[in-house]
């Protein structure tokens, strides 16, 4: 196995062949040396050990999240001269910090509620049955790009209210925006992209908005206009930045999970039938396959004073790299973490993260991965990944195969 | 209809973190115990059938139920 071979490299260079492809073993050895270790090359803290991982997320108060102040504020100010994509960087609340985060997640959780959500399960459902046809009867079908693409996309368009059949667009312009954020350095050609998308994206959308403030429907897009909080609505600016916030925090995640699950179920194939014939775990093997391989390996935020950190002294303006990735298999929090056990419960990982900006859409993602195994499972009786070795993109922040070539058996 | 007693809300410790999604959307309803866990401290009034069924689908843990109120 993969995670197997390698255990040599070098610990401060997180996009290594070792990181990236066998990220399991890295973070291991890094957790075991420090679960608070300072990275000299990333010069900030990369954190690994559950607890610390945990406590990290919870700690709002003295770890921020905003993009556009402290130590990643130089580098995005640097990067986006252009001032319209850093107003509309700025208005994404996952990026900022109380009183604006707050404000704007509770008009916004107005809109996605989540019962607005399961009213979407038919409808999943209705798309795992479509979308699984072209799978049979092959010897491989590319299930990242033939499958877990179009769900998510899908279902999160139809949701927000845009026509579907433009998904590839709505995908463009979500890949070029979060590029910017989620790559670091600062590649000119990457700001141009992405400005060239925020245009395309804000021209796709104004009508659309313009049309549900006459007719408004049932859909996210209308109830993102009508939200009212103390009398206070979205404006139109911030509905577009929301809508695209929507789209890229939910269809590369949901992809992700989907085909990190069919790798993992492919390692545990007594799972697969475990679930075959016991539909009642569907719930706790969506919860399995987040905390095993979830779409997210960690996520930044810098200190707003000083701290310690599982025994380690945090200064301010310092870097912190949270691996939820790492704490979902560290041994002081799961037994038996790095087995595929569908059957856990409870489950506490942290793939949605937690505290204040834990996952808004954790119950749409839940709900399209257990219909997709519900569906997937009734209808193959067993599946193979049929690909000598899993790449995954050179990323310090998805955990996202490059492909993933697969044969599905029929019963 | 009015007055339809409405369910109580469990927690289960074993699963919250504390995240306090609960608390923000029906603080008549849910506080935090000592550990800074959720908590369910509703007496049946002061909150609605809606905020407690959006609290037990948005904690993030999946660690609410809502169980019908006890049959007199
Ligand atoms: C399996 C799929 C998903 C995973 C693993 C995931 C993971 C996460 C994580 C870890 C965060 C926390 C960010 C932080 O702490 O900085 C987050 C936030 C968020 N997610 Fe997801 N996500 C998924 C799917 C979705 C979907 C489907 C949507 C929407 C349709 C969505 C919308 C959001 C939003 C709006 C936030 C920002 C919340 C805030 O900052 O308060 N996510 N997600
Ligand atoms: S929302 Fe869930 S996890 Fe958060 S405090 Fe309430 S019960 Fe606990």
């Amino acid at each position: 196995m993969v995670d197997d071979i390698l255990d040599t490299g070098d610990l401060d260079d997180l996009l290594s062949e070792e990181a990236i492809n066998s990220p399991f073993t890295f973070y291991r050895r890094l957790r075991e040396r420090n679960p608070v270790y300072w990275n000299k090359r990333w010069n900030g803290w990369i954190v690994t050990g559950y607890d610390e991982v945990t406590a990290g997320y919870r700690d709002a108060q003295r770890l921020s999240s905003d993009r556009f102040s402290g130590p990643f504020g130089a580098e995005v100010r640097e990067a986006g001269e252009n001032t319209r994509l850093l107003d509309f960087l700025s208005k994404l609340f996952v990026w900022k910090d109380p009183p604006y985060h707050t404000r704007m997640r509770s008009l916004v959780f107005k809109a996605f509620t989540p019962r607005s959500v399961e009213i979407l399960r038919e409808r999943a459902r209705e798309l795992v049955r479509d979308l699984a046809e072209p799978l049979r009867g092959k010897e491989r079908v590319n299930f990242l790009t033939d499958f877990a693409f179009h769900l998510p996309v899908i279902v999160i368009a139809e949701y927000l209210g845009v026509p579907s059949d433009q998904r590839y667009e709505v995908r463009d312009w979500s890949d070029d925006l979060a590029a910017v954020i989620f790559v670091r350095g600062d590649d000119k050609q990457r700001m141009q992209r992405a400005e060239a998308s925020l245009a395309r994206a804000r021209e796709f959308l104004t009508p659309v908005l313009a049309d549900r403030r006459q007719n408004p429907r049932q859909d996210l897009i209308s109830a993102l206009l009508f939200a009212e909080e103390d009398g206070r609505r979205l404006t139109e600016e911030e509905v577009i930045a929301n809508v695209i916030l929507m789209v890229f925090a939910g269809h590369e995640t949901t992809m992700n999970l989907m085909s990190n699950g069919i790798a993992a179920f492919d390692k545990f194939p007594d799972q697969w039938q475990l679930l075959r014939q016991d539909h009642g775990l569907l719930r706790s093997a969506t919860e399995e396959c987040l905390r095993f391989d979830g779409p997210i390996r960690g996520l930044g935020r810098w200190a707003k004073e000083d701290f310690e950190l599982g025994g380690q002294q945090i200064k301010r303006m310092d870097r912190v790299f949270l691996i939820q990735h790492a704490a979902n298999r560290d041994p002081a929090a799961f037994e038996n973490p790095d087995a595929l056990d569908i059957t856990r419960w409870p489950n506490k990982h942290a793939a949605f993260g937690q505290g204040i900006h834990t996952c808004l859409g954790a119950p749409l993602a839940r709900l399209e991965m257990q219909e997709a195994l519900a569906y997937l499972t009734t209808q193959f009786e067993r599946i193979e990944v049929v690909q000598d070795k899993l790449e995954y993109g050179p990323t310090m922040v998805s955990r996202s195969l490059k492909g993933l070539d697969v044969k599905f058996h029929e019963a | 209809m009015a007055d339809d007693p409405l369910p109580r809300a469990e927690i289960d410790h074993a699963l919250c973190v504390g995240v306090g999604e609960c608390i923000r959307l029906a603080p008549h309803a849910f506080r935090y115990d000592k550990q800074r866990l959720g908590i369910f401290k509703g007496k049946g009034s002061g909150y609605s059938l809606q905020q407690l069924e959006d609290a037990e689908a948005s904690c993030p843990m999946q660690a609410i139920k809502l169980v019908p109120p006890a049959a007199e």
